[in-house]
Parts: structure tokens; sequence; C-alpha cells
């Protein structure tokens, strides 16, 4: 079967900076994908560039194949008409998201209206199901009301309802429960899994939040300092973790079981995205790291089924994590 | 339909009861500053039923008779009653002080959304052009435009809307490009909306707050603007009532005649204050959202 939408070698460039550089990766249809990684390794900047929102002077090379056609070189004209209808976008600040002076139900309308040609009271019988549909009480009233008489978590439920009002066939989650505290946030993951189930369609999630993804995604790819450092199916990657950086991320993650642990944690800082190590860009905070590392970036290859690893020492780390566990 | 029925109890316990909204509190200044302005609207509508004499009926046997029963604010050289001058003014001023700020108020805006939102190149120009005029002072622009164009009504209107648009244009700019880095603005964009949608459903009403309070506080200017303009001679004309002018007839009996010029004069502040109250107001009303 063909993949929903396939991207091929995407880089950004910013002036001197390159923040992505060759990220490949493709989502099935109804299929959730985690994307991974700290702040700054450019996951977000990969999602908004599959939708040509990036700053005007931000360069983008490489392809992302939808429906036939390169998203990337697509005519404005052309990939305003994506956006909202084919391809939607969940936000992580549902509080300055939504437009203060409309009525949450002017704002799905408006959605309806744009994409659809919904109006009147047609319009407003399929807001209330959407409102209805992301589980927000007494639909009907709720309408009326203002962003500012909602709860976060509502507000991004109404974000959701907003972006589903198309019926898009791809939902792209930029970290949509970070602004959220920890039980709206299940509720509102729980909601997208059920959403996902329901209409038959693909979401990529893009966290920081490793539990989020074990608790929510098909596949994870993970990223650091612009590209792609292991991907692959949920349970084999936090199983048989194959790269030295997602094994850095799940030592980083309280354990729940063992209180007042020491974190590992990683040390060093991310590079700086206009001086990129020469190879592999974890190297220089790895502690597999040898000389070999720094020759030249090293290619995804494969190390289980449908399991990619950019690390060439991926047989010592499973190595190791099979001596400490 | 297997729609997620999950609700979610706490959140709309948190959430505001729908339906119940503060109620708006305007203030006792506010209040008086709307019953100024509803008499003047009162006398600008009705002057023929308010007024007790005609504004320009002469009376060569009652001439500049102090305030009295008869005549309360006192009659003028030619034995016209100020007070029924004074009212039948307001109809003129009111409409200076709507017609030299509906223009450009709304054009102001406009462009100023416009500029606000492309920026760049188009913004640089504009801020250049601001720049020029608000160094030179308003009045003396606008009686240099009137002195071109010619003494009267229609042309203060077309002098005073070519240069005051652009204090407005100004000021929406200023808000519009705040408001376009906000996250609502982003997500139009990311919804597919068109950019003039988004220019004018979503950033326009939320930048349009400080135009209105601006708005009151340019219809007082607008006012004292237009009956400076009357005392000159470039504004209303003789023998039209208005504020202005009354006082500009009444500038040779100055010493002889106080009442000429003392009653249109009060006129111009009362107004003026009623229309600042207003604008003070709106402009706490709209804070506090």
């Amino acid at each position: 079967m063909n993949p929903l939408l396939s991207v091929r070698g995407l880089g950004i460039s910013i002036g001197p900076a390159n923040p992505v550089d060759s990220v490949s990766f493709d989502v099935n249809a109804s299929e959730m994908l985690g994307i991974v990684g700290e702040s700054g390794s450019g996951k977000s900047l990969t999602l908004r560039a599959l939708l040509q929102l990036l700053p005007p002077h931000a360069r983008t090379t490489g392809t992302a194949t939808w429906q036939g056609r390169d998203l990337l070189a697509m005519p404005a004209d052309d990939i305003r008409r994506v956006r909202g209808r084919e391809v939607a976008v969940i936000y992580q600040e549902p509080m300055t998201a939504l437009d203060p002076v409309l009525t949450i139900g002017l704002q799905i309308t408006e959605s309806l209206n744009v994409h659809l040609g919904l109006r009147g009271a047609a319009a407003r019988v399929r807001a209330v199901q959407l409102l209805d549909r992301v589980g927000i009480p007494d639909a009907k009233r709720r309408l009326d009301n203002y962003p500012h008489e909602f709860s976060g978590g509502m507000r991004q439920r109404a974000m959701i309802a907003i972006a589903l009002a198309a019926e898009p066939k791809l939902l792209l989650a930029d970290e949509p429960t970070t602004a959220l505290d920890v039980t709206i946030q299940d509720q509102i993951l729980k909601l997208l899994l059920q959403l996902k189930e329901d209409l038959h369609m693909s979401v990529i999630l893009v966290t920081h939040d490793l539990g989020i993804v074990a608790g929510t995604c098909d596949r994870v790819a993970v990223m650091y300092a612009g590209r792609i450092m292991e991907s692959g199916p949920v349970y084999s990657v936090f199983r048989a973790p194959a790269h030295a950086y997602t094994l850095g991320l799940m030592r980083s993650v309280p354990n729940p079981a063992h209180a007042r642990q020491l974190l590992s944690g990683i040390s060093g800082t991310p590079p700086e995205p206009s001086h990129m190590p020469p190879g592999c860009r974890f190297a220089p905070r790895c502690g597999f790291a040898t000389p070999q590392c720094s020759e030249a970036p090293p290619p995804l290859r494969e190390c289980g089924p449908a399991h990619q690893t950019a690390c060439i020492h991926a047989d010592r780390i499973r190595q190791s994590v099979r001596v400490t566990a | 339909m297997s729609a997620v029925q999950e609700v979610a109890p706490r959140e709309a316990a948190i959430a505001m009861a729908p339906g119940k909204r503060a109620p708006l509190k305007l203030g006792s200044s506010t209040l008086v500053g709307a019953v100024i302005l509803l008499l003047f609207i009162a006398c600008a509508a009705f002057p023929d039923a308010i007024a007790p004499y005609a504004p320009n009926k002469f009376d060569y046997r009652a001439t500049l008779r102090p305030p009295s029963w008869a005549h309360p604010f006192g009659t003028d050289n030619f034995g016209r009653d100020v007070l029924s001058r004074t009212i039948w003014a307001a109809r003129i001023d009111l409409q200076i002080a709507v017609f030299c700020t509906l223009f450009p108020a709304i054009f102001g805006t406009f462009v100023g959304c416009l500029i606000g939102y492309t920026g760049g190149a188009i913004d640089s120009v504009f801020r250049r052009i601001v720049d020029v005029v608000i160094t030179i002072p308003f009045l003396v622009l606008v009686i240099a435009i009137v002195a071109v164009l010619g003494p009267g009504l229609t042309n203060m209107y077309i002098a005073v809307s070519a240069v005051n648009w652009i204090v407005y244009a100004r000021l929406i700019r200023g808000e519009i490009i705040a408001q376009k880095r906000r996250d609502y603005a982003a997500a139009g964009q990311v919804m597919g909306y068109s950019a003039s949608r988004i220019l004018f459903r979503h950033l326009l009403p939320n930048a349009l707050s400080p135009i209105v309070v601006y708005w009151m506080t340019d219809m007082a200017l607008a006012i004292l603007l237009g009956s400076s303009l009357g005392y000159l001679g470039l504004g209303a004309q003789p023998p039209t009532s208005e504020w202005g002018v009354l006082i500009g007839d009444a500038k040779n009996f100055m010493t002889t005649a106080w009442w000429m010029s003392i009653f249109p004069g009060i006129a111009i502040v009362i107004a003026g204050t009623g229309f600042s109250l207003l604008g003070d107001g709106l402009a706490r009303l709209v804070r506090r959202r």
C-alpha cells in the first residue's frame, strides 16, 4: 500500500544554518506517527515545512509527496487549499490560537463554510455535532460561548473540532497537550486516538514526551539536531533502542517505580544549527562514540523489521541495554 | 455514531457557566457624557422645537440686549436670539464632528489594515509619509488646504479628511502588527483561510477598540477645529449658525456684549467634554476586557 504522505530528503536552511537535514519518513493511512526530540531538534520546523508555513527566508529542499503531488513545490494557491481541508493542524497553545472576539460556534462554522461550503442552519447543526464529537458537554449552548469562557482543555477540544470540520485525511498535532495539565492531557490524547480510529485519519504527533508516544503512537521517529536518528514501530524502538540518543532520552525519563533515583540525562548541549558536527550530529555527546562516528553522516539503515537507525554502533548499544536490564 | 462522549466534568466545572456574563459597569462619568451628547443630539435634531426664536430672525428694536427672561443668552447686534443660534449651531457642529471624522476613520482603518498586514516596503513608505505629515501642525495644514480650495464647510471636510485619515491608519497599523503575531492569526493561515479573511474577519475586530475610543476624542477635536475655522472665516459661512462663527461675529463686541461670545464658547466646552467623557468610558470598558 502506498503511504499517505511520503517525505524524502527534507532539508530546511535558514541563512547559513540548516536546522533540518535530509529527513525522510512515511505516514500510512490511519496511522499515528510520533516525532520526538528535544527543543530545537527541528521537529516543529519539519511539520511547518510540510504546509509551507516557514518564514519566507527559510529554504526547503527534498520532496513531500501527498496524493501524487509535492507539497513543498506547490504554488501558494494550491497549498492554501490543502491547508485545513486535507491536512489540518492543531497547536500547542489552545489558549491563544482561538480568535478572542468570535464565538466558538462562529469559528467552527467559518471553517465549515470555507472548506465545505456549508452555511446557516446546516453549518450550525454540523458544528454542534463536531463539538459533541470532541466531548464538549451541552454542545448546543456552548456554541455561543467565547473562547475566554472555555477552560484550557475545552479550548483544545474546540481547536480539534475546528480542525476536524473539513474532515482532513491527516492531522498534524504540534505538542497538542504540552500546555495542559496531566489529566486533561490524557483525555485529549484518548480523544485523538478515538478520532483517528473513527475517522480513518492519520496523525503526526510531535512531542518531547516519550511517555505520550509510547501510549498513543503506532510508529515513532526520533529526531536530534535536525536529523532522524532512529525510526520504527513503537514497541520495537522502546524495547530495543538501536541509537545512543534514543537510549539517552529513555534514561532521562524518571521511573515512578524508583523514588529519588539519579537521572542519567545526556551531558552537553545540542549543537548550534550553524555549526553542526561533520559526522553523526550526536557524536560529541555520545558515550559510545568512536573516531569513525565523526567521519561522515551515517545513513539510516535497517536494524530490524521496519526499524531503522542512523547509529553505526547499534549492536553495541543493544548489548549494553541487555547487560544493564 | 460512536462519538467520544467522554464528558469532562472537571473541565466543565472550571469553565464559566455559559450565558452568564459580568454586567457592564460604565461609571457615572460615562453616563454624564452620554446625557450631554444626547442633549446636543436633541438640539441638532429638533432645533425648531427647542429654540424659542428662528436663528436668523432680525429684531432691530432689541439689539445687543443682555441676558433676560425673553432672551436668556441675550441678543446680538442684529437682535438675533443668541440661545436660538447656539441651539441651531449644534446641528452644524455635530455634523462637523461626524463628517470630519467618518471618512478618515473608515478610510484610515482600511489603509492601516492593509499596511500593517502587508508590512515591508509599503510600510516603510507609509512611515515616511506619516513622519512628514505629523511634523506640520494640523491646523496649519488644514488652513493651507482650505486656502487653496476656498472657504466653506464642504471644503473644510475635504481638507480635514485629506489629513486626518493618517492618524487612524497609523493607529490601526500598530494594532494589526501586534495582532498578526498572535497565534490565532497563524492558526487562520494554517486553516487555509485567505489573507483578506484573516485580516478583516479576525485581525480587524481584535484591533478595532482603540480606533473607536480615539474616534470619540477625535469628534471633540473636530468640533474645536471646525469652530476655529468658523471663527477665522474659513469654515461655516455666516449667517449659518455655528459656534465658531457666532464667536467670530461677537469679536467686535467682546467688551460691550460678552454674552455673544461666552455662551457659544460654553457650548463648545460642554460638547467637547461630553465626547471626552464618553471616550474615556469606552476606553475603560475596552481595557477591562
